[in-house]
């Protein structure tokens, strides 16, 4: 294997090595959360597959990329940056998916001028409502997978086997 | 003021039923469809006469705009009945129709047609009965294709737009062929340009007839006419190929600016590639519409 590969493959390895199934089982159930909570809102087959698609790139790339880059970092800084992840997913999620979501229902636009203008704008700029909806997931389910995995005291003890805090 | 509107209406409803009657006999309406889900409330309707079909649609009293996909989509078919949005629609007004005429000889027989409609427009679908074309061997000859589009529509800058086009692909001769398309506005309509996509000016409507389309098309379109106005509300352009084909599933497209607003499928005969050749100056008929 050559050595890039290899570094490779030790990147990819490094976050199943070091989280637990539980965190694992957060993280990927957080992520479904993300992905069908708006299936309320929108029956759109096109909108329900940029939801899924955006939930599972940001899933995976948080997945592996959290571990890496904040492995053996102080927990006091993670913590700082688990309650920064935690407020940009709640306000991406809120802005750039279930908001244009629930805007482009037609009850809401025959009551209120303002969303019926914006939602005049989602169906003139529809290509950008389809990539508001793929991206929003994408950073959603990306920081809320992070805030999860950066919660996870492994990160702390990289080094550490699975377990050996128990049999010292 | 009420009675102003009633009055446009009425005078509107008589025109297009004379208009009708003249272009397209209809002899049977399905009965009125009626779609109802999240909170979208818009009727359908499809009829049939001896030559023709007619698909019209249009929101319900209170209803904001609702775009709207109407197709048949079997593979031998694949035709665009309406794609659009049906205008925003006042509470206690009368909401008009979108109507989408088309004139050939090819039968035509009951049958499903795929119906989405929402933001996007995939958001509900219905899979409703309306009359669609029967699928047979085709005859001999070339018999003529008349589409019309017509109604109101939504629009982008502006919220209604009155759209009333007609166009006409017929073909005469045995080789070469002689190909005639005849484009005219077909009732009240606001000024159609010739050059699809206009950027120049946001509100300004145009139509791109995509079946008949071909450069040499483009080049005798422009040069005869800017726009399609009451004055000046219809043109001829003759070409000549030696081999044609017939296109059926391009879109007949009114763009506002440079969106795409409405479509329909309007079939057309054109020159069978490279086989395009430019009919002289003297050909080229440019009929006006007398004051």
């Amino acid at each position: 294997m050559s050595p890039t590969l290899r570094r490779v493959w030790h990147w990819l390895k490094k976050p199943i090595e070091i989280l637990t199934f539980g965190f694992a089982v957060i993280h990927a159930v957080t992520v479904l959360g993300i992905a069908l909570v708006p299936w309320d809102f929108t029956s759109s087959p096109t909108l329900r597959g940029y939801i899924v698609v955006g939930a599972m790139l940001g899933a995976a790339l948080s997945f592996f990329l959290t571990p890496n880059a904040w492995m053996g970092v102080a927990k006091a800084k993670r913590v700082r940056r688990r309650n920064w992840y935690l407020a940009a997913a709640l306000l991406i999620y809120l802005l750039l998916v279930l908001g244009p979501l629930i805007v482009s229902q037609p009850q809401l636009a025959a009551r209120f001028r303002i969303a019926h203008d914006i939602r005049d704008l989602l169906i003139d700029l529809m290509k950008l409502f389809e990539f508001s909806i793929l991206f929003g997931s994408f950073l959603t389910a990306y920081f809320s997978g992070g805030a999860i995995i950066l919660s996870s005291d492994a990160l702390a003890r990289p080094h550490m086997d699975r377990g050996a805090e128990h049999n010292p | 003021m009420k009675a102003r509107i009633y009055l446009g209406v009425f005078i509107a409803f008589i025109g297009s039923q004379c208009f009708a009657q003249r272009k397209c006999q209809i002899t049977r309406w399905l009965p009125t469809g009626l779609e109802r889900q999240g909170g979208y409330s818009f009727d359908y309707q499809s009829g049939r006469g001896s030559d023709c079909r007619d698909y019209r649609l249009h929101n319900e009293p209170g209803q904001v705009r609702t775009p709207v996909d109407w197709r048949d989509n079997r593979d031998e078919v694949k035709e665009i009945l309406f794609d659009g949005d049906l205008a925003d629609c006042p509470k206690a007004t009368s909401c008009p129709w979108v109507e989408e005429i088309k004139i050939s000889t090819i039968p035509s027989e009951t049958g499903d047609t795929a119906l989405g409609y929402g933001v996007p427009k995939d958001e509900y679908s219905d899979k409703v009965g309306a009359y669609r074309q029967e699928i047979t061997k085709q005859g001999a000859g070339y018999p003529p294709f008349t589409t019309i589009l017509r109604g109101v529509i939504g629009g982008r800058k502006v919220k209604q737009h009155q759209v009333a086009i007609e166009v006409t692909s017929s073909v005469s001769g045995t080789g070469p062929f002689q190909l005639t398309y005849r484009i005219e506005l077909a009732g009240e309509s606001e000024p159609l340009g010739t050059a699809a996509k206009i950027t120049s000016d946001a509100e300004l409507l145009s139509f791109d007839w995509q079946a008949a389309s071909t450069p040499t098309f483009r080049e005798k379109l422009r040069s005869q006419l800017k726009q399609l106005t009451p004055k000046s509300s219809s043109l001829e352009i003759e070409l000549s190929a030696p081999d044609i084909t017939l296109e059926t599933t391009a879109a007949l497209v009114i763009y506002e600016a440079e969106t795409a607003i409405a479509a329909t499928s309007a079939p057309a005969y054109r020159p069978k590639e490279g086989k395009d050749v430019a009919h002289s100056a003297a050909g080229l008929a440019l009929a006006k519409k007398a004051d």
